[in-house]
């Protein structure tokens, strides 16, 4: 194979996984955009939404071995505050009638839209983590959780610009099935370009033995401050694209239920590298979507005019509880994706074929 | 405001406040030996709640009171079964921490999903004796009877625990469980009896609590369990997580501020009440993570 | 009366023990010496039930040892005094105490060893109801050491009884522990404190990153150390 292109695949060992999950999701996206099934490519790209999500929190809970339950606050901010620079000013007019100062003025096209909420989101995440990063273990959990709820109450309060708890709707389908492939790929990328970084090699010795890595002259507060910060950029815009997916939302969708999934998705794949980030949000969908599938068709039967709403989440919960029993450390298991062997014998490299250990 | 009804405040204030350091209680005794925040929590109080719309559909001629303990027994025996089949196969498989964090959010999933297939997502009116919507008058003042009565059963229920934890072994047990539990295995005592217990305590707590709760109310949804267990929590951190003490003055704490905040502000930034509390909840966390007890050495962080 | 055979343990992907065999006859003191990071509380720790070796076994009084539980291994007859001494702080003396003798049952007796241990360990019965946290270092080791001898125990391991001592009380200790091995009871001491342990036990071993150095008499093994010292400078000590 051209030196050319083999060296670089020989020398950076963290864009061989990067490039086996981009490459599944582009012959995915491929095969159901021929296949022209809308029920599939919605699938597809409510996973694709899901996978900058769950790829957001992996960056910083993954990498800092601190939960995380806010993460989900930042997906809320940077969809809100997306709506807000991209819906045109005539929608804002009606929607959000009581909106003041520059806003009700502009209305960005979507990606620089998208971009720039994501900024104004990392940047509060930076003040806001900036005291928080100093805290450990459950207090951070904790302290993650009260500004989850703050987040909430905030937003459902602030109806000048977020409608209140009244659903904010008629958002343009902006998220199409290769935009969200596009976005998932790029957030995947920055998963392991931060993983593999100075920033994440240093966060990540203070994962396991916070002390050690202090001692090692690694500024353990800094580090996680700047993971904090980035993983707030990509759930912003893991946000935004659910906005312009769902085109509709409210505090309420973006809440505890989608922490809860998010959470999951993470463990279930594993938290330890953005591979079992991807694998669980395609896990979890699958299952998810297969589940809800059977809870259709077993409503067909209750006669008594109910359905069975509920049956998925009680299937997704078992099977969460199973899958973390026999898989503790998660799906891949603190492994990255590889490509087989044989491709690694034609860039000519050493053999690191199959799965290699890269934590 | 007049004296009276500031008194009449205060009142109010202490009887929620002692439900609340109840349901604080039935969380930081898990937390304290497990390290475990215990979000299927409220979850409890729901299935204490439907229990007691069950009984009083299946057994309207029992006595309210015998239907109100044998919820609370329900209660008790959805957490050991809970405890059981999912919280002690994940201990076992040795997973990281979150994973035990990550069963208790299924676990609350589940039980409200299974609420809303099998019973119904509307909510379920619960009877109460008619004497607690009762006032009574002391002299100038007038109290509500459920308040007196929910500080005599918080009273008595704390009482029980007190009990528990400073005069039997059992006691002795769990106190050292929570200081180190590694070493309490060391010494021989079986550590799944230990969490086992912690849940029926957190489940007893619960379905007390729940009573207590859902008094002021009167109706049980499947998601009723969200505003208690985010009661129960911050009244935990104010009061450190690890102190059973600490859970105790954080319900007065957040009672008090919630009433007092209440009465205090004007209409407009009531919303924001909650919001506000929080801000204290991460404040303590940060400055004082101890809780507001005076005299603790600091929350380690695990 | 303790057998371990060729035990290899560590953490995870770090193997802290290779190829380690040690024996513990019935009335013996044993030591386990060596330097920090050598293994020592490893070996305590596997022997206890909170580590599962990869390989290897461990037999007390006939019966195997690995893959049992800690609260099974109290029952079969040793008890631990473990680094850092972890009483109970949030308890009083009294009741560390009485979680001592958690495996049994005989309420009378136990009652009556308590009153033993305030009586060997007067300290004890003078501060009977405080809390064990307010109780000075060495004062909360000699509650470790009556707590962990509370369950009656044919074998007692102590770990490290010395670290964070006063000089003063660390001849004290040693008195203690030689006392305790006069009463009839079997010993493993770890330490780092080679001079005193030495001094005291029938026989040691010396473990060095992972595996037994040296075992013998203590004046064998004084040699070996001092040679260690002499060519290899500030080792074990």
């Amino acid at each position: 194979m051209k030196s050319a292109i083999a060296l670089p695949l020989r020398r950076i060992l963290w864009l061989r996984p990067a490039l086996v999950l981009a490459v599944i999701l582009v012959v995915i996206t491929a095969g159901i955009d021929l296949y022209d099934n809308v029920l599939l490519e919605r699938i597809l790209i409510g996973l694709f939404v899901s996978v900058v999500l769950v790829v957001g929190l992996q960056t910083f809970t993954g990498n800092s071995g601190l939960v995380s339950f806010g993460h989900v606050s930042f997906m809320a901010i940077g969809a809100y505050a997306a709506v807000l620079v991209i819906m045109p000013p005539e929608q804002k007019a009606y929607t959000l009638p009581r909106l003041t100062g520059f806003l009700t003025e502009i209305g960005l096209p979507f990606i620089p839209g998208m971009l720039l909420a994501a900024l104004a989101t990392a940047i509060l995440a930076a003040v806001i983590g900036f005291p928080l990063m100093r805290l450990s273990g459950s207090a951070a959990t904790m302290a993650t959780f009260a500004l989850l709820i703050i987040t909430h109450i905030v937003l459902r309060n602030a109806e000048d610009y977020t409608r209140g708890t009244r659903t904010m709707y008629g958002l343009l389908p902006y998220t199409t099935l290769w935009m969200g492939l596009l976005w998932a790929v790029l957030a995947i990328v920055a998963g392991f370009v931060f993983k593999e970084s100075k920033v994440g090699l240093m966060l990540r010795a203070t994962r396991e033995h916070p002390e050690a890595a202090a001692a090692s002259g690694v500024n353990v507060v800094a580090v996680r401050w700047v993971a904090f910060t980035v993983s707030a950029f990509i759930s912003a815009v893991g946000g935004a694209l659910y906005a312009h997916f769902i085109t509709s939302i409210s505090p309420e969708t973006m809440f505890m239920h989608t922490t809860f999934l998010t959470v999951a998705m993470l463990i279930i794949g594993g938290m330890e590298n953005v591979s079992g980030a991807v694998v669980g949000a395609v896990v979890m969908t699958v299952l998810f979507e297969g589940l809800r599938a059977i809870e259709i068709w077993i409503s067909t039967f209750r006669t008594a005019g109910g359905t069975a709403a509920g049956f998925t989440e009680v299937c997704l919960g078992v099977a969460m509880i199973v899958l973390m029993v026999l898989r503790p450390r998660g799906l891949m298991m603190g492994k990255e994706l590889n490509w087989p062997r044989w491709l690694d014998r034609a860039v000519g490299g050493q053999s690191a074929g199959g799965e290699v250990e890269l934590r | 405001m007049s004296w009276n009804q500031a008194v009449e405040l205060v009142i109010a204030a202490v009887s929620l406040g002692s439900t609340y350091a109840l349901l604080a209680l039935g969380l930081v005794i898990v937390f304290g030996i497990l390290r475990l925040i215990n979000f299927a929590y409220g979850e409890f109080l729901m299935i204490g709640g439907y229990a007691m719309v069950a009984l009083q559909g299946i057994a309207p001629g029992v006595p309210w009171g015998a239907r109100a303990m044998l919820s609370v027994g329900v209660v008790i025996g959805t957490a050991l079964v809970l405890e059981r089949v999912a919280f002690r196969p994940v201990r076992a498989s040795h997973g990281p921490p979150i994973n035990l964090l990550l069963t208790s959010f299924a676990c609350s999933t589940i039980l409200q999903s299974l609420a809303m297939v099998l019973i119904s997502p509307r909510s379920k009116g619960i009877q109460y004796p008619s004497v607690i919507s009762a006032e009574i008058a002391f002299g100038p003042l007038r109290i509500a009877a459920l308040d007196i009565v929910a500080l005599v059963v918080s009273g008595l229920s704390l009482l029980g625990l007190v009990i528990l934890l400073r005069k039997t072994f059992l006691g002795v047990c769990l106190r050292a469980a929570a200081d180190d539990f590694t070493m309490t295995r060391l010494l021989g005592v079986r550590a799944n009896r230990v969490i086992a217990t912690a849940f029926a305590i957190s489940g007893g707590l619960a379905g007390v609590g729940g009573i207590l709760y859902f008094a002021r109310i009167g109706l049980v949804r499947p998601d009723i369990g969200l505003g208690p267990v985010i009661i129960a929590f911050f009244a935990s951190v104010v009061g450190g997580m690890e102190s059973l003490g600490g859970a105790l003055i954080g319900g007065f704490v957040l009672s008090f501020l919630t009433i007092g905040l209440q009465a205090v502000l004007p209409a407009s930034a009531l919303e924001y009440r909650d919001a506000f509390m929080f801000l204290i909840v991460i404040a303590i966390l940060l400055f004082r993570p101890q809780g507001l007890m005076p005299g603790r050495q600091a929350l380690e962080s695990r | 009366m303790l057998i371990l055979e060729d035990i290899q343990a560590g953490y995870g992907s770090v193997v802290a023990l290779r190829g380690v065999s040690i024996r513990v006859e019935d009335g013996e003191m044993v030591g386990l010496i060596g330097p920090n990071g050598a293994g020592k509380t490893t070996v305590i720790s596997t022997i206890a039930g909170l580590l599962k070796p990869m390989r290897g076994q461990i037999r007390f009084a006939g019966q195997e040892l690995v893959g049992r539980s800690p609260e099974d291994i109290v029952r079969m007859g040793i008890g631990m005094v473990p680094e850092g001494r972890r009483i109970f702080p949030g308890l009083t003396v009294g009741e560390n105490l009485r979680l001592g003798a958690a495996i049994r049952r005989d309420h009378s007796e136990i009652r009556r060893d308590i009153g033993e241990m305030c009586q060997r360990f007067p300290v004890l019965g003078r501060r009977f109801h405080s809390g064990a946290g307010k109780l000075s270092g060495g004062e909360q080791q000699q509650l470790a050491i009556a707590r962990a001898l509370m369950c009656r125990p044919r074998l007692l391991m102590l770990d490290e009884p010395s670290l964070g001592l006063a000089p003063t009380l660390v001849e004290t200790m040693f008195d203690l522990i030689v006392g305790l091995r006069e009463a009839g009871v079997t010993i493993l001491l770890v330490e780092q404190n080679v001079a005193k342990t030495l001094e005291i036990v029938d026989r040691a071993y010396l473990l060095g990153l992972g595996q037994i150095v040296a075992e013998g008499p203590p004046r064998e093994l004084a040699d070996i150390v001092d040679i260690q010292r002499a060519y290899l400078g500030g080792k074990p000590d």
